[in-house]
């Protein structure tokens, strides 16, 4: 590197990019993840939940192109119990890389199973796995880890960068006329929580609803530049900790997403913060801190190669991209949900369906109907009622299972979709014969009616 | 027991056998094998289903009164089932959901009620007629209707009016009206299910029937 190039912007930020930085909040991240994961693995066990989601139904609806085998109950406990096990690694660092590759696989297979059980918190958890199975190794706070301490800034930023893409993704997404001029839905499901003690009765006041959407959507749109600008950082963690804290007392169905947040958010702070806050403490307490540097004997700059920069770019473009790509598909996509998954779609919307399907015999024309629950346990069938491909999905299964000779009957959905409070209105053209609708992947379905107004 | 000479009273209709008193005697006595002789003035017939009700209605009495005392805050307390506002309007509009599923998909299907489907004359009709009376009183505005916007509560009471009126032009012995109209009846209530299912179910966040899973997408 020259003296020139030292000088030039990218230059510099290429510098900054490789100097070596304490690994204790990307450690604690880890350990964050780590928990949550822990945490969620026993509550599936704890809830019955793999029985519900996995073993109980009777139909699955998996991903296009990506079936996979269930396996028996005792088979999808133990992949529940191993998720649970590289969680319990991911927090204790041992061999971290390897424990979140291990996530991935587990995790990944039991998402891949059924897509009714997507959730966006899930999603965060195996983006943030892929990170840690790609981010350069760091023994802070590890049990058994390759690496010393200390990591690159650029791992630092990038994990910063995926936070920021979840909390600007769910502001975008409530950029809509409901949200913003109706206070919908945040409205009616406060107004159904006004039994709660203390903060309940204010939940049924006029304005509530309005005054609460607005509140949560400038949080979301500029939380991340109070963490970012060092006067507002500390600040900004406690309103991080106290939005979630709040959200999860008005939505306890929210799981463990506030307990995953305010762990990530604390990635803002100084890199070393939990050793100098421990100081802090210790000098309260009257005794002696600990002393020892963060990262003894490191590098102080690391060079930080072209293709590091390409890939790390080209992965912050597809945390952009994705969650967008619904704006290239037509329709509106809090009714259509065509490019709804993966776009941080966070208690943006509030829908319930009813769907009955129509079976027309090609021979005899004798019509026979099939509600959705008929296939599916009430859970699957409280997501699938409000996602068109879903119902795709569905129809198609019905025509296979009925074909008689051959010949598929005619499968018509009769759809109906409450959206935001609105009088319930359909959601597929019930004229159309779905099960013979081809899917068109990444384009409008045409057999999707429009939105009520 | 109506074969016995025994005389009928409360009393004797308590210390029979749980098939023999109840809400499930009540139906055989008044649409079951014979009913017809309960309007030809058959006196033990007569007795035994005054008996009934009357026992039934003790027991209604009794389970009021113990309410009333406090039984039900006692009851909550110790049984660990204490249950919060949201909890008791998720239970009572499952239980609607649950009714109005077995009258529109079992009921009033069209294929079952195009068989003679057996049922006394009558019961099928009055009983769909009090399953859609009785959801639609629960949203009257002091009730379950109080928490709902105008447009549901409208939309609420304009479908099961419909519902009713098909119900009624259908005539009273369901399984003998025409195909017409018991697919007119048919529609008609699975509209006021739809409403029920979708409407109201989002207006008061019902969870419906399922646990609440770790979930964040609303």
């Amino acid at each position: 590197m020259t003296g020139r190039d030292a000088t030039s912007p990218a230059a510099r930020m290429r510098l900054a990019a490789g100097r070596v930085v304490p690994g204790h909040s990307i450690a604690l991240a880890r350990i964050t993840v780590g928990v949550v994961v822990v945490v969620s693995a026993a509550r599936l066990l704890a809830h019955g939940w793999v029985a519900q989601l996995w073993s109980r139904p009777e139909l699955l609806l998996g991903w296009p192109g990506l079936d996979v085998s269930v396996l028996p109950h005792a088979g999808l406990v133990a992949v529940v119990v191993g998720v649970g096990a590289t969680g319990v690694a991911l927090a204790l660092g041992v061999a971290p890389r390897a424990a979140a590759a291990a996530f991935l696989v587990g995790f990944g297979y039991l998402e891949l199973l059924d897509r009714t059980t997507y959730l966006n918190h899930y999603w965060a958890m195996t983006l943030l796995a892929l990170l840690f199975v790609a981010l350069p190794g760091d023994g802070t706070w590890a049990l058994w880890a390759r690496r010393p301490a200390g990591v690159p800034a650029w791992a630092l930023w990038l994990l910063r960068g995926q936070v920021a893409v979840v909390y600007v993704g769910a502001a975008v997404a409530k950029l809509d006329p409901d949200w913003l001029l109706r206070g919908e839905p945040l409205g009616m499901w406060l107004a159904a929580r006004t039994d709660l003690p203390v903060l309940g009765p204010l939940l049924g006041l006029p304005g509530v609803g309005p005054a609460a959407s607005w509140t949560g959507l400038l949080f979301d749109l500029t939380i991340v530049a109070w963490l970012w600008w060092r006067p507002t950082r500390v600040p900004a963690v406690v309103a991080v900790v106290a939005f979630h804290a709040v959200t999860w007392v008005l939505f306890p169905a929210i799981g463990v997403f506030p307990l995953l947040m305010v762990g990530l958010a604390t990635l803002w702070l100084p890199p070393d913060w939990p050793v100098t806050a421990g100081r802090r403490v210790a000098r309260a307490l009257g005794r002696r801190p600990t002393a020892g540097p963060a990262a003894p004997g490191l590098t102080p700059v690391l060079r930080v190669r072209r293709r590091t920069v390409v890939l790390a770019a080209m992965w912050m473009g597809v945390q952009v991209v994705v969650p967008l790509r619904h704006l290239a598909i037509p329709g509106d996509v809090r009714w259509t949900e065509e490019g709804g998954r993966f776009a941080w779609r966070v208690m943006a919307e509030e829908k319930v369906g009813w769907t009955t399907f129509r079976v027309t015999d090609a021979d005899t024309g004798a019509v026979d109907r099939v509600a959705l629950t008929d296939l599916l346990t009430p859970t699957q069938a409280h997501v699938a009622a409000t996602r068109p491909d879903l119902l795709h999905q569905v129809a198609g299964v019905i025509a296979d299972r009925r074909a008689a000779g051959g010949v598929r009957p005619e499968v018509r959905a009769d759809a109906r979709v409450s959206w935001n409070g609105r009088g319930n209105a359909a959601l597929i053209d019930p004229d159309v014969d779905l099960a013979a609708q081809p899917w068109r992947a990444g384009r409008h379905q045409p057999w999707i009616l429009e939105p009520p107004s | 027991m109506l074969a016995g000479d025994e005389p009928i009273t409360p009393e004797t209709v308590a210390t029979g056998a749980s098939g023999a008193r109840g809400l499930l005697a009540a139906e055989h006595l008044l649409f079951g094998s014979g009913a017809d002789a309960l309007a030809e003035g058959e006196a033990r017939r007569c007795d035994y289903a005054a008996a009934v009700a009357a026992l039934a209605a003790g027991e209604a009495q009794r389970l009021v009164d113990e309410f009333a005392d406090g039984a039900a805050e006692t009851l909550a307390g110790r049984g660990g089932v204490a249950m919060t506002t949201e909890g008791a309007i998720d239970e009572l509009v499952n239980t609607q959901v649950n009714a109005l599923d077995d009258l529109v998909d079992g009921r009033l299907a069209p294929d079952a009620a195009g068989e003679p489907s057996g049922s006394p004359a009558g019961h099928e009709s009055a009983l769909a007629e009090a399953t859609l009376a009785t959801v639609a009183q629960l949203y009257a505005p002091e009730r379950l209707g109080g928490p709902l916007p105008d447009g549901t509560r409208q939309a609420v009471r304009s479908t099961f009016d419909d519902a009713l009126a098909a119900l009624d032009a259908g005539g009273s012995e369901l399984p003998s009206s025409g195909a017409a109209a018991r697919g007119e009846i048919h529609a008609a209530a699975d509209e006021a299910r739809v409403v029920v299912r979708t409407d109201v179910v989002s207006a008061l966040d019902v969870v419906l029937s399922f646990s609440d899973n770790d979930g964040d997408s609303g």
